[in-house]
C-alpha cells in the first residue's frame, strides 16, 4: 500500500515521546489560545473534547487519524463576542502556519472549528 | 390521529435537528481546509445579550423562568443571558423567540422594535446567520418600587 501523494507516511514519531497526533493537538490548541477573540478551549462539559498528552490534558482539541494518513483537527472553543466566521478563518490559517513550523504540515488535514460558547470580555 | 407537523421557520432546518449550524460571515462555510460550526447556545446567548442592551428592558423570561433562573444562578448553574430566549437555527438562518419584562412607562411597541433591531444586528454580525424573525412576548411590566423589599412591621411595640 502506498501513501497518498505528497503525504508523509504515518509512523510513530519517537519511542516514548509525543506522537505526531499529540504534537499537532498541542500546536493547534496553543494557536487557538493565542488568537485574539478566543477565550479558552471547551471540553464539551463532560470532558469528551480533549486530548491527553502525557500527564497533560488539552481541553478543546481532538485530533483523529484519517484514512489518507493525515490528521483532522477539531477545535471546540469558547469565544468572545466577535464575528465568529472571520475568527475561524484566521484561526485556521494560524493553525496551518504553526503546524508547518513544527514540520508536520504534510500530516494536517481539515481544521474544523466549533464555537460552543461565548463570553463577554473586552480585554484579554 | 396524525401527529402534527411543525413547519421550520428557517430554511434548511428541521424541528429537533442538529443543534449546531455552519456559518459564513466572510469565511467559507466549508472547504477542504475545514468547516466552522456555531452551537445553538451561542446564538441564544448573543440574542439574550442583545435584548438586554436595549433601554427599557428590565429582564428576560417568564415568571417561572425568572424564579427558577434566580435559584439556578445562585448555585452557579444556568445563565441569565439565555433565560427567556429560544432559537431555531438552520444552515444559514435563525428564528428567535423572546419573552421580556419591560419597564413601566416605556412604549412597548418601540422597545420591542429596538429589541428586534438589536438582535438582528448582533446575531447577524457575530454569527453570520440571517435572522428571519424575532418574536417578542412582553409578559410583565416592572415598576420602580418592585425591587424594594416590603418594610417589615415590628410585631411588638
Amino acid at each position: 500500500m502506498t501513501a497518498e501523494k505528497g503525504v508523509a507516511p504515518t509512523t510513530p514519531s519517537r519511542v516514548g515521546g509525543p506522537t505526531d497526533r499529540m504534537l499537532i493537538a498541542g500546536a493547534a490548541i496553543a494557536t487557538a489560545l493565542g488568537e485574539a477573540g478566543v477565550v479558552r478551549g471547551h471540553d464539551g462539559g463532560d470532558g469528551r473534547y480533549a486530548t491527553i498528552v502525557g500527564s497533560e490534558r488539552l481541553p478543546g482539541v481532538v485530533v483523529a487519524a484519517l484514512k489518507s494518513g493525515r490528521y483532522s483537527v477539531d477545535l471546540y472553543l469558547t469565544a468572545e463576542l466577535v464575528p465568529l466566521g472571520p475568527l475561524a478563518g484566521r484561526l485556521r490559517e494560524a493553525v496551518r502556519r504553526n503546524v508547518r513550523a513544527i514540520g508536520l504540515e504534510e500530516l494536517l488535514g481539515p481544521v474544523d472549528i466549533t464555537f460552543l460558547a461565548i463570553e463577554e470580555r473586552t480585554t484579554r | 390521529m396524525e401527529a402534527s407537523q411543525e413547519t421550520p421557520r428557517t430554511s434548511g432546518s428541521t424541528p429537533g435537528s442538529s443543534q449546531r449550524t455552519r456559518t459564513g460571515n466572510g469565511a467559507p462555510l466549508e472547504s477542504e481546509r475545514g468547516t466552522t460550526s456555531i452551537d445553538d447556545t451561542v446564538v441564544t446567548k448573543v440574542a439574550g445579550i442583545a435584548a438586554r442592551e436595549v433601554r427599557g428592558v428590565y429582564d428576560l423570561g417568564g415568571g417561572t423562568a425568572r424564579a427558577l433562573g434566580g435559584v439556578t444562578q445562585a448555585v452557579g448553574l444556568g445563565d441569565e443571558r439565555t433565560q427567556g430566549v429560544s432559537v431555531e437555527v438552520g444552515e444559514r438562518e435563525a428564528a428567535i423567540d423572546l419573552t421580556a419584562v419591560i419597564e413601566y412607562g416605556e412604549s412597548i411597541p418601540q422597545v420591542s422594535e429596538q429589541i428586534r433591531d438589536n438582535i438582528v444586528k448582533r446575531v447577524e454580525g457575530i454569527t453570520g446567520l440571517s435572522v428571519t424573525e424575532v418574536n417578542v412576548t412582553v409578559n410583565d411590566l416592572h415598576f420602580p418600587g418592585d425591587d424594594r423589599p416590603p418594610a417589615e412591621e415590628p410585631r411588638v411595640s
